[in-house]
């Protein structure tokens, strides 16, 4: 698991709420060129990746990480919940979009459907306002 | 009113007339706001509902105030009063290439309080930590404004991350530069004052679960 935040603070809320689901080794990146590094590096089953992040930004390093791995599962955190961005990742493969500001709940459950973890995987084309996590 | 998430929100009744479309003000295309029903109000609503929940705490915004002001009577705007301390900068470009910048301003007391509530000390914000929390929250609070504002015109807006640096003395720096640096000579200012129903002594959920 790759946790990609600019954001310290969020760095640690979002590696915390995971790691008490029992995810380990948590990789944490601060940036997107190190994002992509890192995932060629050690392939993750999963990233977590900020949309706003310094240099290359998250939606330019999705893009990337889905050259070296078409099927890469990434989840797109953003404040920005703008129809066009959401499409936008969506095009470039995001796996689910979680809109900030989010619950831990609302995190974790994202986390763990994606990972295959919970019995129930998020719907095609489901949009969950209610929770705020908007599966592309 | 209650929001989407659940959790129950207590809107400030009394509204500044003046507030009312004055984001027409903005540099965006008018045909598309002057029949959308869109307020500060409303988009500040939908801020306080992005703060509330990010924060755990019920809070109430008030006394919005909105302004257009030309870039060279920006500085002293911001700077001859105690208005400067806390606040949220937006620089926007609008997808029909007009370009649009508004800066949203709370009060020097609304400052203090979001600053105890994240760091359990007034004003200064002394390590990289606490102005990474500090900067997430304008990051939220922009994001959300923007959001709504962009999802409720039908305009796509880019925009950047709230550009700010503390000093070692908790000052704001790094303002001047940035509004220098805009292309635009119209700036939007929305100041509001933003208040907290709770107890200061509950604090950030968030912060508590993440430093356990």
């Amino acid at each position: 698991m790759m946790v990609v935040e600019d954001s310290a603070f969020m760095r640690k809320v979002i590696t915390s709420a995971i790691t008490r689901k029992g995810i380990e080794n948590v990789l944490e990146a601060e940036n997107g060129v190190d994002a992509v590094r890192y995932y060629a590096l050690y392939m993750p089953e999963l990233v977590i990746m900020d949309l706003n992040l310094p240099g290359l930004d998250g939606l330019s390093a999705l893009r990337e990480i889905r050259k070296i791995e078409p099927c890469a599962k990434i989840l797109v955190l953003s404040a920005n919940s703008q129809g066009w961005t959401i499409y936008r990742a969506k095009e470039e493969g995001a796996s689910a979009y979680l809109i900030k500001p989010f619950t831990l709940e609302e995190l974790q459950e994202v986390v763990l459907r994606l990972l295959g973890l919970e019995k129930e995987p998020i719907a095609v084309e489901q949009v969950t306002r209610s929770s705020l996590a908007v599966k592309t | 009113m209650k929001m989407e998430t659940g959790i129950v929100i207590e809107m400030e009744k009394e509204t500044n007339t003046n507030a009312k479309m004055k984001i027409m003000m903005m540099e965006m295309p008018f045909q598309e706001l002057e029949h959308s029903p869109i307020t500060v109000e409303r988009l500040l609503d939908k801020t306080k509902d992005a703060m509330n929940l990010l924060l755990s705490v019920n809070f109430k915004i008030t006394d919005i105030k909105t302004m257009c002001v030309e870039k060279r009577d920006l500085s002293d705007e911001l700077f001859s009063n105690d208005f400067h301390y806390f606040y949220l900068m937006v620089i926007s470009r609008l997808s029909k290439g007009v370009d649009g910048y508004f800066i949203i301003i709370t009060d020097m007391a609304s400052s203090d309080e979001l600053s105890f509530l994240l760091t359990g000390r007034h004003t200064s914000i002394v390590n990289e930590f606490e102005e990474s929390i500090f900067k997430e929250v304008c990051n939220v609070m922009a994001g959300t404004f923007v959001s709504e504002l962009a999802n409720r015109t039908g305009t796509p807006i880019d925009y950047t991350i709230p550009g700010f640096t503390i000093n070692a003395t908790g000052e704001l720096i790094g303002l001047i530069e940035k509004i220098k640096s805009l292309t635009s000579n119209k700036i939007q200012v929305i100041r509001f004052t933003l208040s907290c129903d709770m107890p200061q002594i509950d604090l950030l959920n968030m912060i508590v679960l993440a430093l356990r």
